[in-house]
């Protein structure tokens, strides 16, 4: 056996935090000992005690589950943050991607499925919906730019293969669909999906730098 | 010529008549009245520019009242003659004067000047340091506003209860009272901003325990009701607080997280004493991190605020406070002791000057209420003289009118008088009309809010319960005995089938799906996730639009739910082996279009005549969902296969 994926859970709502607990620890191969109510408490305990994959909720009382992955993601790269969501809250899963997060997860995904999201976004995958797709190509198209030419640079952040990712997708594509079209195998698609993440990271990151400096 | 005149002359007695009412009024009594009242009111207009002129204007209207026997305005000017005494240090005073007023009161049966009577005494009884007799006094003063009815009132005084008891260190009442004023709050409409204070008093008393886990957790209840445009004010006081907070439980990224909100809210709309204590708590989180050359700068910009205004005490304590750290910090001993010293002069003050401030506002919130209910009186009475007066001036009019016309024998009288019958019909129905279509548009927004919230609720209640309830009996499955596994495998499912159609109710609730290509995207995903999980093969044909084209909620409801419908049934009943899928916006030369969506498969066809009645009624059901937006499903069935064709015109 390998050793085993440690898991963090940040909820507030009990019965969920309690059910998500025991179903991480009842599953092999994942350990989840860290579960927090609320983002200040975890805030403070993951940045000294990181873990490799946090669940975490985004409506949280008082700071939300957003701006903490903003906080703990540059102090420990390599956590993998995984939001959870009751509905597809596009707007606001689309925020945490930006702000650090890798993965999300509708609360209401079968319990095989979640533990499977976790595997996953532990080895470098990611899932990523219709929506979502539209949004993060509507994120990198939409940069104001101050000349043609560096707008093209923008979009070169992407790689040819991304973009035909990213672009199927928007389309309302599923996984499996991109990757026979493309020849891949779907845990490819799902590795270039964490790369766009990254990368939108950095973007946003640049982009408001820019704005700062007044380049925009 | 004669009966003009007889016109005129009408006009001028009525006028005289009204003149001489009006005058009637204005008898030697009423002018005491008036006087008292109007002295009232100019010292409450100056009360907080200039006290002591204020103080003037209420012993005069004290003086009157009292002399003519004018027992509504004496129990007002006591009101505001013992606040305004005990707030220039004159408590004796103040007390002589509430104390004859109790008398009074005593004698009368209402009981709003009890009320007033008893509120005076305690005002007094707290500013003099007699804080049990306040208790007592408070209580009954309670207990008449109760009777009037006025719960907010009660409420306030409540506050005012616990504000004392904290200043006694008596914790326990003190949160008792706070929930008392909770309580009552709760049951009010429209209360949220009440609410979060007591809240916040509640977390603030549990501060003073060093209770820090139930502090954040009655401050953040607060936070929640707060709206950051409404209630800035109080918003920077709960960050700042929150900061202070995760500060004394060593949480420093929290804290340092609300005091730069805290930070630039207080820098934004100039609440200065606010900006000096954030400034004071973010040295004090750099100090703590032994870092002073990050503390500096910001006790540094707290000085130049307080450099140009005269701070309160108690920011003048949280500067000290740091300033004698970052002393000790730098191995600046010296200066330390300076600061310490200064610091331990300003402390005993201080407690007393901290419980005095919040007793202060909110004898005040309790003043403004009463104030508002005076206002609002008067605006009806204003409202009810206008239209008396319209009223009569509408009738000198038409009865000049009638008049003139009569003497010039019809002719430019009449026609005046028709053409301003008609400008006044026409401005009554202009404003009618604007008064419907205020109503629509309020009922519109009304109508929004209330979507709003019927999602917002549905998400943050029942969802979070479904989806426990999802887990739980997922986690039962493995756990329960075999036989009890089926159904435990039904909760789990019907569960998780509930939120995916609630999850479809929010999506068409949502105004930011409103466009087309979203609406192509959201089916072909659901097709392909549905078709998946049968044996099914599907063939996807799709053309997006070129253009930003928005489509209502209710339509795209409309349309997901007839493609759903109709996969639903090439499935369950087509014994086909492909289906495909086409969709397609067709667009008109001039604007507009019409958006199509093809189901076909290749099974086995059926005779709409000869179908069962309930099958028949889905394929109604997916009819009438289209002609409910504008548009058509038809269905034409060979042996080869069955076609839904959808049409939507947009």
């Amino acid at each position: 056996m390998n050793t085993p994926i440690i898991v963090a859970i940040v909820e507030d709502k009990d019965d969920i935090r309690q059910s998500l607990a025991i179903l991480v620890n009842g599953a092999d191969g994942f350990v989840c000992k860290q579960t927090y109510v609320n983002a200040e408490d975890a805030l403070d305990d993951l940045t000294r005690y990181p873990v490799d994959v946090v669940l975490m909720d985004i409506d949280l009382p008082g700071m939300n589950g957003i701006e903490c992955v903003r906080l703990l993601k540059p102090r420990h790269p390599d956590m993998q943050f995984m939001m959870c969501t009751i509905y597809d809250e596009e707007e606001k899963v689309f925020e945490a991607l930006k702000a650090g997060a890798n993965s999300f997860i509708l609360k209401r995904s079968s319990p095989a499925r979640l533990l499977d999201a976790i595997r996953e976004l532990h080895d470098g995958g990611s899932p990523m919906s219709s929506s979502i797709a539209r949004k993060v190509v509507g994120s990198f198209f939409n940069v104001p730019a101050p000349a043609e030419a560096e707008r093209n640079t923008e979009l070169d952040v992407l790689t040819p293969r991304e973009r035909e990712i990213l672009g199927r997708l928007s389309k309302g594509y599923s996984h499996k669909e991109v990757a026979d079209e493309l020849f891949v195998s779907p845990t490819t698609v799902r590795k270039h999906i964490f790369n766009i993440y990254e990368k939108l990271q950095v973007h946003t990151k640049v982009a408001a730098v820019n704005k700062y400096l007044g380049r925009v | 010529m004669a009966h003009q005149y007889t016109g005129k002359f009408l006009l001028v007695s009525i006028l005289c008549s009204v003149g001489y009412t009006s005058t009637g009024q204005s008898s030697a009594y009423s002018t005491d009245t008036a006087y008292v009242g109007n002295s009232l009111r100019a010292g409450e207009a100056i009360e907080s520019s200039d006290a002591k002129k204020a103080l003037g204007y209420y012993q005069k209207a004290y003086t009157v009242a009292r002399r003519v026997n004018y027992a509504r305005g004496y129990f007002e000017a006591v009101r505001l003659l013992a606040f305004a005494l005990n707030n220039v240090g004159r408590s004796d005073e103040a007390k002589s004067i509430a104390q004859q007023a109790l008398q009074q009161a005593n004698t009368d049966t209402s009981k709003r000047y009890k009320m007033i009577s008893h509120g005076a005494l305690a005002i007094t009884a707290a500013r003099q340091g007699d804080l049990a007799e306040a208790i007592r006094q408070y209580a009954h003063m309670a207990e008449y506003v109760r009777a009037l009815g006025r719960r907010d009132n009660e409420a306030v005084i409540y506050n005012n209860m616990a504000a004392i008891y904290q200043r006694q260190d008596l914790l326990d009442q003190a949160i008792a009272y706070n929930q008392k004023a909770l309580a009552i709050r709760r049951t009010l409409p429209n209360n949220d901003r009440d609410i979060a204070s007591s809240l916040f008093n509640i977390g603030a008393v549990y501060g003073v325990r060093n209770n820090y886990r139930q502090e954040a957790n009655y401050t953040l209840q607060a936070l929640r009701l707060l709206k950051p445009e409404r209630d800035v004010d109080m918003v920077i006081r709960v960050y700042n607080n929150l900061g202070y907070v995760y500060r004394s439980t060593n949480k420093y990224d929290s804290s340092f997280f609300y005091l730069n909100k805290a930070l630039v809210l207080s820098h934004k709309m100039g609440a200065s004493s606010e900006e000096i204590r954030v400034l004071s708590n973010l040295a004090a989180n750099h100090l703590d991190k032994k870092n002073a050359n990050a503390a500096r700068p910001f006790l540094v910009r707290a000085r130049a605020i307080m450099d140009t205004l005269k701070p309160g005490l108690s920011e003048q304590q949280s500067w000290l406070a740091q300033m004698v750290d970052l002393s000790v910090l730098s191995g600046d001993y010296k200066s330390a002791y300076q600061w310490l010293e200064q610091y331990t002069n300003n402390k005993d003050s201080l407690a007393n000057l901290s419980i005095r401030e919040q007793l202060e506002t909110y004898d005040q919130t309790m003043r403004r209420a009463e104030a508002r209910e005076k206002i609002a009186e008067k605006q009806a009475q204003i409202a009810r003289l206008e239209a008396d007066q319209r009223r009569q001036t509408m009738w000198l009019w038409l009865a000049g009118m009638a008049v003139l016309a009569l003497t010039a024998g019809g002719g430019l009288g009449w026609l005046y008088y028709r053409q301003r019958q008609k400008t006044a019909a026409a401005a009554l129905l202009a404003a009618q009309q604007e008064q419907e279509l205020t109503a629509i548009k309020s009922e519109l927004a009304g109508q929004q809010k209330e979507r709003t919230r019927i999602s917002k609720e549905m998400h943050d209640d029942l969802g979070a319960s479904m989806t426990a309830i999802g887990l739980l009996s997922e986690v039962a499955k493995t756990r329960v005995d075999a036989l009890a596994v089926p159904e435990v495998g039904k909760i789990s499912e019907i569960s998780a089938a509930m939120v995916t159609s609630m999850n479809e109710i929010i999506w068409s609730l949502n105004t930011r799906n409103d466009s087309l290509n979203g609406l192509i995207a959201y089916i072909r995903a659901y097709a392909r996730e549905f078709i998946d999980n049968t044996p099914l093969t599907l063939k996807i044909d799709i053309q997006e639009s070129p253009d930003e084209v928005i489509i209502r909620g209710v339509d795209r409801r409309n349309m997901f739910l007839t493609v759903k419908e109709a996969l639903n049934n090439v499935v369950k009943h087509a014994q086909a082996i492909e289906v495909t899928l086409r969709m397609r916006p067709q667009t008109n030369p001039t604007q507009g279009g019409t958006f199509h969506i093809d189901i076909c498969d290749n099974g086995r066809g059926f005779d709409p005549a000869s179908l069962a009645h309930i099958h028949r009624n889905g394929l109604t059901n997916m009819s009438l969902r289209m002609q409910e937006s504008g548009g058509t499903c038809n269905i034409e069935s060979t042996q080869a296969g069955t076609c839904v064709l959808v049409r939507f015109p947009y």
